[in-house]
């Protein structure tokens, strides 16, 4: 593999190996928890089949299964995330009302399902990857219609504002809003603000903070005027 | 006499796999279950368990917000933090904060009767209100370590 060629390549390579750095990190401290139900229940399947104590073994096997599988799909999400944070970026000027338009077209019928409707307003162009940038419109609408749930469909409207040389992506939804605790954990892989509640990996807005980070952007939870949630990306502006 | 036990903790399956560990190996009685810190203080007013086993980190309220509040609506129960961290670099400050002790979350649920025994076998901590100046820089203090 050739070695970074320019500055800049050098801070690409820096900031993703700072990205992954931090990634495992949190990763290792959050799988921790399936590996230590995984272990419990291994643990009373022992002492069942050592005679120790009668349980109902095969319940104790079947969960031990389902963590097992549970803490796949995990690793399997991270390691999306994570190639996300190392794959290198086309150098692509994308007019990003088309990833947008591909992620609703993606989500055709989950969107038909719940009612919901997704516009825009005049958006930028931004240097990136198409794949990717659809996939982080999906998952912030995805994370809408979670959380969506009172009696009008769910609106969610993305806007654009220049501001000092960058691209400001606003997307707003009518929902709850954030919850008051933890925000700031919002974009850390495997958070689920919400307990077990709500079905998720707690993987969506990781993976939306890996691809912003990837496309040298930055991104945070706000709240929208009207009360619902905001999700604010900062772009820096094609220079092409 | 069977000890009754509180457990507060988000985790439905952290919290099915303690009650199998109690109750079918440790010879204790699971008499409620709450998913953060504000349901553990009124489920603790309630029910009024011999021990309230606390997890740290909940949405809502954790466990250290929770902890003053559930020694104040059940004064006679045994407040235990379980900690996904070393619970030895917690030890010292435990008292100060009214848990009788801290637990690793990695414990075996075949010895987490026996440690919940241990941890509740010496007298409850004497409990003093703390200002919320003092309690904060507490709470800070455990964050840090954690």
């Amino acid at each position: 593999m050739a070695g970074p060629t320019s500055t800049q390549d050098a801070f690409d390579l820096d900031r993703a190996e700072a990205m992954a750095s931090r990634f495992a990190t949190e990763a290792a401290h959050d799988l921790q928890e399936p590996l230590r139900l995984l272990s419990g229940y291994l643990d009373l399947v022992c002492a069942h089949l050592d005679g120790k104590v009668t349980l109902d073994g095969s319940k104790l096997a079947h969960e031990a299964r389902a963590t097992t599988e549970r803490m796949q799909k995990l690793v399997g999400s991270l390691l999306e995330s994570s190639r996300v944070a190392t794959a290198p970026l086309p150098d692509t000027v994308i007019a990003l009302a088309d990833p947008l338009d591909d992620a609703v077209k993606n989500m055709r019928l989950r969107l038909a399902e719940t009612g919901a409707v997704v516009t825009h307003g005049p958006l930028p162009s931004v240097r990136g990857d198409t794949t990717q940038l659809t996939r982080l419109f999906q998952n912030i609408i995805e994370n809408s219609l979670k959380y969506a749930g009172g009696a009008a469909a769910p609106v969610v409207h993305v806007t654009a504002q220049h501001h000092a040389g960058a691209w400001m992506i606003v997307v707003d939804d009518n929902g709850p809003g954030w919850p008051p605790h933890g925000r700031e954990r919002l974009f850390r892989p495997f958070t689920r603000l919400h307990g077990g509640d709500v079905p998720g990996n707690g993987m969506g807005l990781a993976m939306v903070r890996a691809i912003v980070e990837h496309h040298g952007g930055h991104v945070e939870a706000t709240d929208a005027p009207q009360g619902g949630a905001r999700v604010q990306i900062t772009f820096p502006e094609a220079s092409r | 006499m069977t000890q009754t036990v509180l457990l507060v903790d988000d985790n439905a399956s952290l919290r099915q796999l303690y009650r199998i560990g109690l109750e079918q190996v440790g010879n204790m009685r699971v008499v409620g279950e709450a998913k953060d810190g504000a349901e553990g203080i009124t489920a603790a007013q309630a029910l009024r368990p011999d021990i309230v086993l606390l997890d740290l980190s909940m949405p809502t309220m954790d466990g250290l917000e929770a902890l003053p509040r559930i020694r104040k609506a059940s004064p006679a129960s045994h407040v235990v933090i379980l900690t996904g961290f070393r619970a030895e670099r917690l030890a010292d400050i435990a008292l100060k904060l009214g848990a009788s002790a801290f637990i690793e979350k990695g414990v075996a649920p075949t010895q987490l009767a026996d440690s919940l025994r241990l941890a509740t076998a010496t007298p409850l901590p004497e409990f003093h209100e703390m200002g919320d100046a003092e309690r904060q820089a507490f709470i800070a203090r455990v964050r840090d370590l954690v």
